[in-house]
C-alpha cells in the first residue's frame, strides 16, 4: 500500500457519515449527470454532494468518475489527431484568449516555445485561477485547510501557484514553499492532499481544454514541488 | 460524435430488426473508440495484458457493454445524454476487467486472504519510521482486530490492505458489490468511534503518518505528541 493509499483510508475513516452513504449502484446511477455537470464547469460537487461524498469513500468508483469525465471532455472538445493544437474551450474567458499566439503553434506541430507561453502566459493564469479556487474548494479531501482563510489572499496565492505550474516566472524558492505551507503541513497536510491539488488543476486544465500533454507537463511540474511543500 | 439524441437511442435499440442492428453497431464502434482512447491514455500502467493489446481489450469491453446496456435500457435515468451513460457503463467494465487482470498477478496467498493483516501497511516508507509512527500502526491493527465484526474484518483486510477489487472481494464474500460497501462503511464508522473514544482526531493520525522524520515535533503549538496522552 502506498502512503498515499494509506493517507486515503485514514480520510475515508474519519469522513464517514454516521447514517447511509450512497450505495454504488445509486453512485453509478448519478454518475453521468455529475460529470457532464463537471464537464461545462458547474459545480457538480454543490449540486449532488452525496455523489462527491461516495467518490471520496470509494477510490474504485472515482476512478470510474475520472475515466468518464476524460471521455466526456474528450467528445465535448475532439483534439485533431497529430499535429494541431488543442480545441478551444466552449465558452468563458479562456476562449477570448485561445490560443494564446499564433507563433506557439508553428506549421508542422513542433512546439517551440515554452510550456507557460503555448498555455497563453498570464491571461491563461487568469483565466484558470477562478475555475481551480472553485474546483479546490469544492474538494471534500482539502477544502478543509482554505477554512477561514482570506478569500482575496488566496486567490493571488493561487495566482502564483499557478504560474509556478505553467513553467511561468515566479518567485517561489523551495524555502518560501516550505514557509508557506508550514501551517497547512502541522494541521495535517500530506501527500494524499498534495495528489488532489494536482488532480484538481488536471481536471480544471481539460476542463478549459487544454490537451493532455500540456495536461500532464503542469502536473509534472506541481509535483516537482510536492516535497518543499511538505518539508521533506 | 453521434447525431441520436435519447429518445432515438432508445427507440432503435428496444426495437427489432435493421434499425436496432444499426443502432447496436453503432453503439459498438462509439463504444470501443472511447475505451481504446481510455486506454491508449492510461498508457503503460495499466497495459491490457501480455498477448493482449488495446485494440483487443476495447472490441472485448464494448461488446460487453452493448450486452449490458441492452439488458438496463429501464435503468436510463435520462438526466443526461444517452452516450454518457452508456460510457459510464463501459468505463466501469473497462476498469472492472484491468483490476480483475492485475489482480491475478497478484501474489496474495488465497490462504491468507482476508486474515492477515500487513505488518506495516505502507510501501518503501523510507529510512526512518517514528516510534509514534509504529505505535499507532499498532493502534490501528489493534482496533481492526478488536472493534470489527469477523466479517468487516475480513473485507477491509482484502480489499484496504491486499488490493483485492471490491467486485471480488463480494463475489468472494458471497455478497454483492452495494453489501460489500455497506459492509465497509460500517466498518470505517466503527474504526472512527473506537478512534476518537480514544482521543485520537484526523489531524493527528494524518500527522504522525505523514512525518517521515521522527525528530520533527508533529505541531507547532507545541501540543505533546498524541501517545504521551493515551
Amino acid at each position: 500500500m502506498k502512503r498515499t493509499e494509506f493517507g486515503r483510508l485514514i480520510d475515508t475513516i474519519f469522513a464517514s457519515k454516521a447514517g447511509e452513504e450512497l450505495s454504488c449502484s445509486d453512485y453509478f446511477e448519478r454518475l453521468p449527470r455529475y460529470a457532464e455537470l463537471e464537464a461545462t464547469g458547474e459545480d457538480a460537487a454543490a449540486r449532488l454532494p452525496d455523489v462527491r461524498h461516495h467518490m471520496h469513500q470509494c477510490p474504485e468508483c472515482e476512478e470510474v468518475y475520472l475515466g468518464l469525465l476524460e471521455v466526456v471532455l474528450a467528445e465535448k472538445n475532439p483534439t485533431p489527431q497529430g499535429k494541431n493544437p488543442p480545441s478551444p474551450p466552449s465558452k468563458g474567458a479562456f476562449e477570448e484568449n485561445w490560443p494564446p499566439s499564433k507563433r506557439s503553434w508553428p506549421e508542422g506541430g513542433i512546439r517551440m516555445s515554452s510550456l507557460y507561453e503555448r498555455l497563453g502566459g498570464e491571461k491563461a493564469v487568469d483565466a484558470a485561477v477562478d475555475l481551480f479556487y472553485r474546483t479546490v474548494l469544492a474538494d471534500g479531501r482539502i477544502a478543509r485547510f482554505f477554512e477561514g482563510v482570506d478569500m482575496e489572499d488566496q486567490l493571488a496565492k493561487q495566482k502564483s501557484f499557478l504560474t509556478m505550474a505553467f513553467g511561468g516566472p515566479n518567485k517561489y524558492t523551495g524555502k518560501d514553499m516550505r514557509k508557506a505551507h508550514e501551517r497547512l503541513v502541522a494541521k495535517g497536510l500530506n501527500d494524499s492532499h498534495v495528489d488532489a491539488v494536482i488532480e484538481d488543476l488536471s481536471r480544471t486544465l481539460r476542463q478549459l481544454g487544454v490537451a493532455e500533454k500540456e495536461v500532464q507537463e503542469v502536473a509534472a511540474l506541481a509535483n516537482s514541488v510536492r516535497s518543499d511543500v511538505l518539508n521533506h | 460524435m453521434t447525431t441520436r439524441s435519447n429518445t432515438e437511442w432508445l427507440a432503435a435499440l428496444r426495437q427489432r430488426g435493421q434499425s436496432h442492428e444499426n443502432a447496436v453497431k453503432e453503439l459498438r464502434q462509439l463504444l470501443r473508440r472511447a475505451i481504446f482512447s481510455f486506454l491508449s491514455r492510461k498508457g503503460s500502467t495499466n497495459a491490457a495484458g501480455p498477448g493482449y493489446d488495446h485494440e483487443d481489450l476495447a472490441e472485448d469491453c464494448a461488446q460487453e457493454t452493448v450486452l449490458l446496456i441492452q439488458s438496463k435500457l429501464d435503468q436510463f435515468r435520462g438526466d443526461s445524454q444517452f452516450t454518457t451513460w452508456a460510457y459510464s457503463i463501459a468505463i466501469r467494465v473497462t476498469l472492472n476487467e484491468l483490476r480483475r487482470r492485475r489482480w491475478r498477478t497478484s501474489a496474495i496467498e488465497v490462504a491468507r486472504l482476508g486474515d492477515a493483516m500487513p505488518h506495516w501497511p505502507i510501501d518503501n516508507p523510507g529510512p526512518e519510521r517514528s516510534l509514534e509512527q509504529q505505535q499507532a500502526w499498532a493502534m490501528l491493527s489493534e482496533l481492526i482486530e478488536t472493534a470489527l465484526t469477523p466479517l468487516q474484518r475480513k473485507a477491509l483486510i482484502a480489499h484496504a490492505f491486499q488490493e483485492m477489487p471490491l467486485d471480488l472481494v463480494a463475489e468472494w464474500l458471497g455478497t454483492n458489490r452495494n453489501s460489500l460497501y455497506k459492509l465497509i462503511h460500517d466498518a470505517r464508522k466503527r474504526l472512527q468511534a473506537a478512534l476518537l473514544s480514544r482521543g485520537v482526531t484526523h489531524r493527528e493520525l494524518i500527522a504522525i503518518f505523514d512525518t517521515p522524520r521522527p525528530e520533527r515535533p508533529y505541531f507547532e503549538d507545541g501540543k505533546e505528541s498524541l501517545f504521551h496522552r493515551v
